[in-house]
């Protein structure tokens, strides 16, 4: 736990005010000594809030904007126009909202890892007694928790007005049509994160280039339901790039440059 | 862990270049080739064609005889009567058959079905227009319907199931033995045409169904029941696997349907008479099939990007005559050849004959394993000199046995683990 604080609190601990540090000693009911997870969730957590804050407040008024306009467009259009839209034309009122979870991922990612990796910070974290592998993991969960809890409100927005406006046949549309958007965010904050924990510079555009290659896949079509029939594929593959930071953590610490 | 990584990148790299290079390839050696548009010329009784080429058109008949714009106009009168109308120079009677300048244009229908119609994302919700209103213009109704266990009518203003209309379109579903749920239900949900056909349904049991709304009431027939005796049993034998219904002015076609083996019917008059059109080569998946009607014939075309065929049928629809053309695939010319021995797969996620992203798969040309196994040994030789470990290089060796170019590429792309 020393070790913890030493390495990665080290240099926020102005930042932490007394409060917080005994709300973490206190957190547990029964004054057990957190587990590494739960330190490493609460070190993430102080790391990122601010940041995770903004991006939340961008998701959620995102949301309610799109939302906000929709009921805009019911009180100027009548209604069987608004569905014929959606039913004929596959106009979902929510397709602007595509690329937020791609940037939301890459933001995240590149403000959990980047200053680890800028000065090597992450080395420490390396020598836990957890091993290399569970302590990524750990990041990268918390990491996942984090958008998924960005990601959250903006679903909930769009399923709410969705059910406000349209027959429950929308909800399966609305679902497979975020669901590629979704998925493309969790992808990219795992490839940021690959990315950035990676030593030579050659593998690093070698990342690059599979991620813009494979995540473009995630945008090939606007209309709704067109992914149903991948959409089992592209999830499993989504949930297998896992393993690359660990891979790359893996050649971190080994120092591995070719 | 390191080993199933290094193969998860190995495969996705491989699957990602099998559709970038060929995509690549194409983009840069694609060259356009598009089958003819073809043209039946009633005062000369033969086809003619459209022929494109080097960014131009080329009006040309069946033994490659060019012709200049007005010759060609000339020989498709009932195609270009405004032109001809307007130089005066259209003929009286074609082939001693009088042609009434008044009706030519409600005489021309044309209808086209394209294979991505077949295999499309849609929502099973449905207006049901008004078929006799009274009015000139058709106007949508306030609500959809959608038949899953039964009908019902969801009004789309106030979100929620209107009961009383539903209730009454309810029980004409029961009065025709209808068993939900349908499997085709087939319309154009659109007031830009002259009148409302409505709606062509499949029931469970693959029975055809007709439903219109007249006058603010159901009107369901069960087709077997309406038909003439002779009819009955051809329209229970039928297997629809597509059906597109046709409102034209003339009211002469009420729909065309496709069945699960590529027979392909049109529906005729108010009798619903079922005629099926004698196509040689049609591939519903594959190839648009198309009806261009005048005054006197009609022309049924099926096409493809290296295939067409054309049947001309008379106003009684008994067959006149037929033109087929085959021109060589993208694979089979020489670029063609080149990628199906570089590449030996590509992978594609969309395609022109659906709606719905998928994989793709292609394979290239056999020699294309050859090509594979000659990789292997520079593959070899260079793992060997680098002393990389035979073993350790192992999944990205089989890659190149099995995948060519794009395992080669993965072998030097691949992050290693010492």
């Amino acid at each position: 736990m020393s070790l913890l604080q030493n390495s990665a609190t080290k240099n926020i601990s102005q930042m932490v005010l007394p409060q917080e540090k005994s709300r973490a000693g206190s957190a547990p009911p029964a004054r057990r000594k957190p587990s590494l997870f739960q330190a490493t969730l609460f070190k993430e957590w102080i790391k990122l809030r601010l940041y995770w804050a903004l991006l939340f407040a961008g998701s959620l008024g995102f949301a309610a904007y799109l939302s906000l306009r929709l009921r805009s467009v019911h009180q100027f259009h009548d209604a069987v126009s608004i569905w014929s839209a959606w039913i004929f034309k596959g106009y979902l009122f929510f397709s602007s909202f595509k690329f937020f979870p791609l940037g939301a991922g890459v933001v995240l990612g590149a403000l959990q890892f980047l200053p680890e990796t800028l000065n090597k910070r992450v080395r420490l974290v390396l020598h836990l007694p957890l091993g290399e592998e569970r302590v990524i993991s750990h990041h990268l969960l918390v990491g996942l928790l984090l958008l998924t809890l960005i990601f959250l409100p903006a679903i909930a927005f769009f399923a709410v007005t969705g059910w406000l406006y349209f027959p429950m046949e929308f909800q399966q549309n609305l679902a497979l049509t975020l669901t590629p958007w979704l998925l493309a965010g969790y992808a990219s904050y795992l490839l940021t994160a690959t990315l950035l924990l990676e030593t030579a510079w050659r593998h690093r555009i070698f990342y690059l280039l599979l991620g813009g290659g494979a995540l473009r896949l995630f945008y090939l079509g606007d209309f709704y339901d067109t992914y149903q029939r991948v959409l089992l594929v592209f999830a499993v593959w989504v949930a297998a790039l896992f393993i690359l930071p660990l891979f790359s953590s893996y050649r971190f610490r080994k120092g591995i440059i070719s | 862990m390191k080993i199933i990584a290094r193969i998860f990148i190995l495969v996705t790299g491989v699957l990602l270049l099998a559709h970038y290079l060929p995509s690549g390839f194409w983009l840069v050696a694609d060259k356009p080739q598009r089958v003819p548009y073809v043209f039946y010329s009633a005062v000369e009784n033969r086809f003619l064609f459209f022929r494109y080429g080097n960014g131009e058109v080329q009006r040309t008949d069946a033994a490659g005889k060019n012709y200049d714009r007005d010759e060609f106009e000339q020989l498709l009168p009932l195609d270009n009567y405004l032109q001809l109308l307007r130089d005066g120079r259209m003929p009286k009677t074609i082939n001693n058959v009088p042609i009434p300048i008044d009706k030519l244009r409600v005489e021309r229908i044309s209808l086209r079905i394209k294979p991505e119609l077949l295999d499309n994302p849609a929502v099973a919700l449905y207006p049901l227009l008004e078929a006799e209103s009274g009015r000139v213009r058709l106007e949508m109704p306030g609500d959809f319907f959608r038949l899953n266990h039964t009908i019902e009518f969801i009004d789309a203003k106030s979100n929620r199931i209107n009961a009383d209309k539903s209730t009454k379109f309810q029980s004409a579903f029961a009065a025709t033995r209808f068993n939900f749920p349908a499997k085709i239900i087939a319309g154009n949900p659109s007031t830009m045409k002259p009148y409302d056909e409505g709606y062509f349904i499949t029931d469970s049991q693959g029975a055809i169904f007709h439903l219109r709304q007249v006058q603010e009431e159901p009107e369901l027939k069960r087709i077997t029941d309406v038909v003439a005796s002779g009819e009955k049993a051809r329209w229970a034998a039928l297997k629809p696997r597509f059906i597109q219904v046709q409102e034209q002015e003339n009211r002469e076609v009420r729909a065309m349907i496709i069945e699960e083996d590529g027979q392909t019917h049109l529906v005729i008059g108010q009798d619903y008479r079922l005629v099926t059109l004698p196509l040689k080569n049609y591939d519903p998946a594959k190839m648009q099939v198309g009806v261009r009607g005048d005054l006197l014939n009609r022309l049924v075309t099926v096409s493809s990007d290296h295939y067409v065929e054309a049947m001309v049928l008379n106003r009684n629809y008994d067959f006149v005559d037929r033109y087929t053309e085959t021109l060589p695939e993208r694979k089979d010319c020489a670029a063609g050849k080149i990628a199906g021995v570089i590449f030996p797969f590509t992978l594609d996620f969309e395609d022109d004959a659906s709606g719905f992203i998928g994989f793709h798969f292609s394979p290239g040309r056999p020699i294309a394993l050859t090509v594979n196994a000659v990789l292997l040994l520079p593959a070899l030789a260079w793992v060997l000199i680098r002393k990389h470990g035979f073993i350790k290089r192992f999944p990205e060796l089989i890659a190149v046995a099995l995948t060519g170019v794009f395992g080669l590429a993965m072998l030097f792309l691949v992050p290693k683990t010492e």
